[in-house]
């Protein structure tokens, strides 16, 4: 597990020489987080899942075109993330059964442990991703990387290859439209 | 700052604070009291997205997903990388060939000097021209960048090649700008983004020179052109965010070329125009690297109930360059000191230019743009008179316009109702034109008796001539 950056480096370049191990760690380190990112973007959990996979894939094969630039190795895999997502919501276009509320809920509860805390989580979480959805795409990705994943505006910068001044832009008009959309719900509901 | 700069500033502030320093919303905000009241809420929701960071995915899929991923990878193994690793044949073969030409000693240590200093001196250079790549505007590298991009251009083997190269330095003009723009200078802004355009007309011209192209590499050409000016037009519209409110007006004239470069790829190559694209006539004067017609200001692809559109500090003009204007008549920003007669009148004097003289006064009439109501059909004939030409007599083989242009004279009354047109059908309609009834029955006929009696209308006998069944 890579505590530092120089650490990460090494598993990165021991990955890229065919080190198995070495992108095993890096696999098991950054599978939440590209999880997490991926889930709210596409709401549904087993589209999650097998993107979150996907993104893996990817990342093992295109592994010897990387190239250490300054920034973390999440950033690329981050890339990979929103690459793949775009390229599931253009086949989505397509007549894809949409699942219901129902199911999804049986999904998150089935994926957790039984306590009740993270059963309000996965409610919360589902709510929060059916607003973040309606946002415009750069704004997801901000909300996402920023509020959820942790990141700083140099990090989300270059993931989105926008300047830090548009990244905070895009922060500002993300939260205020979805504190907007989720008052509308609230008032729906 | 305007007020939703500042907004942003203050919520970032706050956000990095308690996101990144395990700071306090409320202590933040206390230090601003008039924002609180629309920061606050925004805040906490932050707070309840970081919440989210917990999330993961279920168990069962991540064993399962392990599992997967060790079998992809022991299915796909990859050859480790290693430096430059002579083959085993040839490791013997260096130095065979060396100790064929060694040189004396003297002149082996003069050529070791020379290979090392032309080693520093391409090592020295490729790190200059390398440290320039992120040269911007004022910094000493920057020309050499500039410089290193001609090369490439000039070295470049065929015109897509061309193509891509001017694509990817319009792309470092933008990033340029970006750079440039937090620094505030409007005059070195300006300079980036024409240096881009220019980068974009090198393309749009190469498109329009068919001569060296083929017609796939045309088609190419233009998707690979309309793909990067829509990423192109997503990053000038950051920027537009990002600018001084002085500079609003010339980043939406900026944005609003773009738009019609697009339109231009599109008439190009005959493709039909999305819906939602207006035909804007181009305004892009033809030798500034800087537009010099501003427009008004253009909606923002993100549009949010509380973005409030920048007010423009001077009002913008209403003038913009019909596709019609003829070349020589002056656009601004040049001023005649008299204006041609020959030349159309503008419906509106741009800003920029100085007040007519006094005992030219600004006309009130429509624009001069003809409000042709006659479309001239394609099949027109060549010898025929079109608009604005008005014949004395209008020719007897012209075929009659179905709507007279407005600047003609009226239609002559000998004209008003259209003849005809020529069937060519042999069909006649007058009975007194029937072809005269054969004297002999055609061989190739059926013989009469053989036919069923026609039914004739009006008439209870056939005509004289049919022949008795």
């Amino acid at each position: 597990m890579p505590d530092s950056y120089v650490d990460e480096q090494t598993l990165v370049e021991c990955a890229k020489a065919g080190d198995a191990e070495a992108f095993g760690e890096l696999y098991q380190h950054y599978l939440d987080a590209i999880y997490r990112y991926i889930y709210f973007r596409v709401e549904i959990v087993q589209d999650a899942e097998d993107l979150t996979e996907q993104v893996f894939l990817r990342a093992w094969e295109a592994l010897p075109d990387y190239k250490q630039c300054g920034y973390p190795f999440s950033s690329w895999l981050y890339r990979i993330a929103h690459n793949i997502t775009v390229d599931y919501h253009r086949r989505k276009r397509q007549s894809v059964p949409i699942p219901t509320i129902e199911q999804e809920q049986e999904k998150l509860h089935s994926a957790v442990s039984s306590s009740l805390q993270q059963v309000i989580q996965a409610e919360e979480a589902q709510m929060l991703a059916g607003a973040i959805a309606q946002l415009p795409e750069a704004q997801q990705q901000v909300i996402i990387l920023r509020f959820v994943e942790g990141l700083n505006h140099d990090v989300i910068a270059n993931i989105l290859d926008k300047s830090n001044g548009a990244c905070r832009t895009l922060q500002y008009r993300a939260l205020t439209t979805l504190s907007q959309l989720l008052t509308e719900e609230r008032e729906v509901a | 700052m305007d007020e939703r700069t500042r907004l942003e500033a203050i919520l970032d502030e706050c956000v990095t604070a308690v996101l990144e320093r395990g700071g306090n919303a409320h202590d933040c905000l206390a230090h601003y009291p008039e924002q609180r009241a629309v920061l606050e809420p925004l805040l906490h929701l932050g707070m309840r997205l970081q919440g989210m960071r917990n999330l993961q995915p279920a168990p069962t899929f991540r064993g399962v997903a392990a599992v997967r991923m060790q079998n992809l990878i022991a299915a796909h193994p990859r050859q480790p990388v290693h430096a430059w690793d002579p083959p085993a044949a040839a490791a013997s073969f260096w130095p065979k060939l060396g100790m064929l030409f060694a040189p004396p000693r003297r002149r082996r240590a003069v050529a070791t000097a020379l290979a090392i200093f032309v080693s520093l001196w391409l090592l020295v250079g490729s790190l200059t021209v390398y440290a320039a790549r992120d040269a911007v505007p004022g910094e000493m590298l920057y020309p050499l960048k500039r410089t290193t991009e001609q090369v490439q251009i000039n070295l470049a083997t065929d015109e897509m090649r061309i193509a891509r190269l001017h694509l990817m330095f319009a792309g470092r003009r933008l990033q340029e700008t970006a750079a440039l723009l937090p620094t505030n200078q409007e005059a070195a802004v300006k300079d980036a983004v024409g240096a881009y355009q220019d980068e974009m007309d090198a393309v749009l011209g190469l498109l329009e020179q068919t001569t060296f192209l083929t017609s796939q590499e045309q088609e190419t050409l233009a998707q690979l052109l309309l793909s990067h000016l829509d990423q192109y037009q997503t990053q000038i519209d950051d920027l537009q965010v990002q600018a001084l409110p002085t500079m609003q007006p010339f980043f939406a004239a900026v944005l609003t070329t773009s738009r019609q470069d697009r339109i231009r790829v599109f008439s190009l190559m005959g493709y039909e125009l999305p819906p939602e694209e207006t035909a804007v006539p181009i305004t892009r004067p033809t030798n500034t690297a800087t537009p010099t017609v501003t427009v008004t200001s253009t909606v923002t692809p993100e549009p949010t109930p509380t973005a409030t559109p920048v007010p423009s500090q001077t009002p913008t003009p209403q003038w913009q360059i019909p596709s019609w204007w003829p070349p020589e008549c002056p656009v601004p920003p040049d001023w005649p000191e008299i204006w041609p007669e020959d030349c159309p009148i503008p419906t509106a004097w741009p800003e920029d230019w100085p007040e007519p003289p006094g005992g030219w006064p600004v006309p009130s009439l429509p624009t001069l743009l003809p409000t042709i109501t006659w479309m001239i059909p394609s099949d027109w004939p060549e010898q025929c008179p079109i608009p604005p030409d008005w014949p004395p007599t209008w020719p007897e083989d012209c075929p009659i316009p179905t709507a007279w242009p407005s600047d003609w004279p009226e239609l002559p009354e000998e004209w008003s109702t259209p003849p005809p047109p020529p069937s060519d059908d042999g069909w006649v309609d007058s009975p007194d034109e029937l072809p005269p009834p054969p004297t002999e029955w055609p061989e190739e006929f059926p013989p009469p008796e053989s036919w069923p009696t026609p039914s004739f209308d009006n008439d209870d006998e056939p005509p004289p001539w049919w022949p008795n069944p």
